[in-house]
C-alpha cells in the first residue's frame, strides 16, 4: 500500500470537524493526524505535524480561511491546501485559489466530494466542486477577455528583418523604397511581403497597416507632427 | 518580445520611462484609462503611453516647463537621448496624451 497522507483539519465547529473525520476514515489513504479550532492553532500544529494536506474552513474565529492559506503557503509551499465552504459565491472561490488553495469543496457536497478532492489535490491537481463549477463557468463566460495581451504570438515570429520590412510597409513605402532603405532587392522585399502576410494570416496592405496600427507599430496621429 | 536580448541599462531605462510616464499622468491627466504597448520593431523598440485625460498643448508646456525647471517630461526626453533614441508627445487639451517612445536595442557597435 502506498503511503498513507497525512491530514490535519482546521474547523471551528468540533461536531463538523467529527464529520469530516469519518468521510476522510473512510479511504484509508488518508489519515487525519490533528484537528485544529482556529487559524492560529492550525498554523502552529501544521509547523509541528509538518501535514501532506490541509483542510480548512473558509471562515474561522480568529482570521479567514483565506488569509490561513495565504500564510500557509508561504511557510509551507509542500502542504496541499483544500478549502471547505458554506459559500458557493464565485468571489470566495477565485480568492481561495488564488491564496494558493489547489481544492474547493462546498460544506454541503462535502460527504460525495471531500474524499474526492483529497485525492485530487494530493496528486498535485485542482479540484473545483461539480456543484459550484457551472456558476464559475458561467461567471468566466461573462467577463469581458482581457483588453491586455501580453505577447503576439504571430508577430514575434517574424524575422528581425521582416519586422524592419513590415514597419516600412505599414508606413507605406512602396516595395522598391524599402528595397532602397534597406540595401537589398525589391524582390527580396516582395518575399518578405509575402513571409509577412502568410504568418499573420493578412490578405492586403489595408490588413497589415490595421495590424500594424493595433500593434502599435504605426500611428497615423503621430505622423502628421 | 519575450526572446529579445536588450542590454541591462536599455531595460532599466524603459521601466523608468513607462514609471515617470503613469506618473506624469496620474499627477496630471485625471485620466480613466492608460494603455502602455511595447513592441519589437527590428533595430528598435516601440514604447508607447496613452491616456484618456485631458491633455495639454504641447508647445506652451515644454517652453514653460523648461522654464519652470521642471522635470516630468523633460527628464524622460533626456532618458531617451541618452538611449540614442527619440521620443514624440502627440497631445490637444480634452483629447489625451500619447508618448511615443523609440530606442535602438542592439548596442551599437562602436569604433
Amino acid at each position: 500500500m502506498a503511503e498513507q497522507k497525512s491530514i490535519i483539519i482546521i474547523d471551528d465547529h468540533p461536531l463538523f470537524r467529527e464529520g469530516l473525520k469519518t468521510i476522510i476514515s473512510r479511504d484509508d489513504r488518508f489519515k487525519v493526524v490533528g484537528e485544529a479550532g482556529s487559524g492560529h492553532e492550525g498554523l502552529e500544529m501544521t509547523k509541528r505535524l509538518k501535514p501532506d494536506l490541509v483542510v480548512v474552513d473558509i471562515s474561522l474565529p480568529d482570521q479567514s480561511g483565506i488569509q490561513l492559506t495565504r500564510d500557509l503557503r508561504r511557510h509551507f509551499s509542500e502542504t496541499k491546501i483544500l478549502i471547505v465552504s458554506m459559500h458557493s459565491k464565485i468571489d470566495y472561490i477565485a480568492e481561495a485559489f488564488q491564496a494558493g488553495a489547489t481544492g474547493y469543496v462546498v460544506k454541503e457536497s462535502a460527504s460525495e466530494r471531500l474524499l474526492q478532492g483529497l485525492k485530487s489535490v494530493a496528486k498535485g491537481d485542482y479540484y473545483l466542486d461539480s456543484s459550484v463549477s457551472h456558476a464559475v463557468v458561467e461567471n468566466l463566460m461573462k467577463s469581458p477577455l482581457k483588453a491586455a495581451k501580453i505577447t503576439d504570438a504571430d508577430y514575434a515570429t517574424l524575422t528581425p528583418r521582416e519586422q524592419e520590412v513590415m514597419r516600412f510597409l505599414a508606413e507605406g513605402l512602396s516595395s522598391k523604397a524599402v528595397a532602397e532603405k534597406l540595401f537589398i532587392s525589391p524582390k527580396t522585399v516582395e518575399n518578405h511581403r509575402a513571409n509577412i502576410m502568410n504568418k499573420l494570416g493578412l490578405h492586403s496592405t489595408i490588413e497589415l497597416v490595421r495590424y500594424a496600427a493595433k500593434l502599435g507599430l504605426i500611428d497615423v496621429d503621430l505622423w502628421k507632427d | 518580445m519575450d526572446d529579445l536580448k536588450i542590454s541591462s541599462n536599455t531595460e532599466i531605462n524603459l521601466y523608468r520611462l513607462i514609471q515617470e510616464g503613469l506618473w506624469n499622468i496620474k499627477k496630471h491627466a485625471e485620466a480613466a484609462k492608460v494603455t502602455i504597448k511595447l513592441v519589437a520593431s527590428f533595430p528598435n523598440i516601440i514604447l508607447r503611453i496613452e491616456d484618456d485625460g485631458k491633455g495639454f498643448n504641447v508647445k506652451e508646456r515644454l517652453t514653460a516647463a523648461s522654464k519652470e525647471k521642471r522635470m516630468g517630461l523633460r527628464s524622460m526626453e533626456e532618458r531617451v537621448s541618452l538611449l540614442d533614441g527619440k521620443m514624440k508627445i502627440h497631445s490637444r487639451p480634452k483629447e489625451g496624451t500619447k508618448v511615443f517612445i523609440e530606442v535602438p536595442y542592439k548596442e551599437k557597435k562602436r569604433g
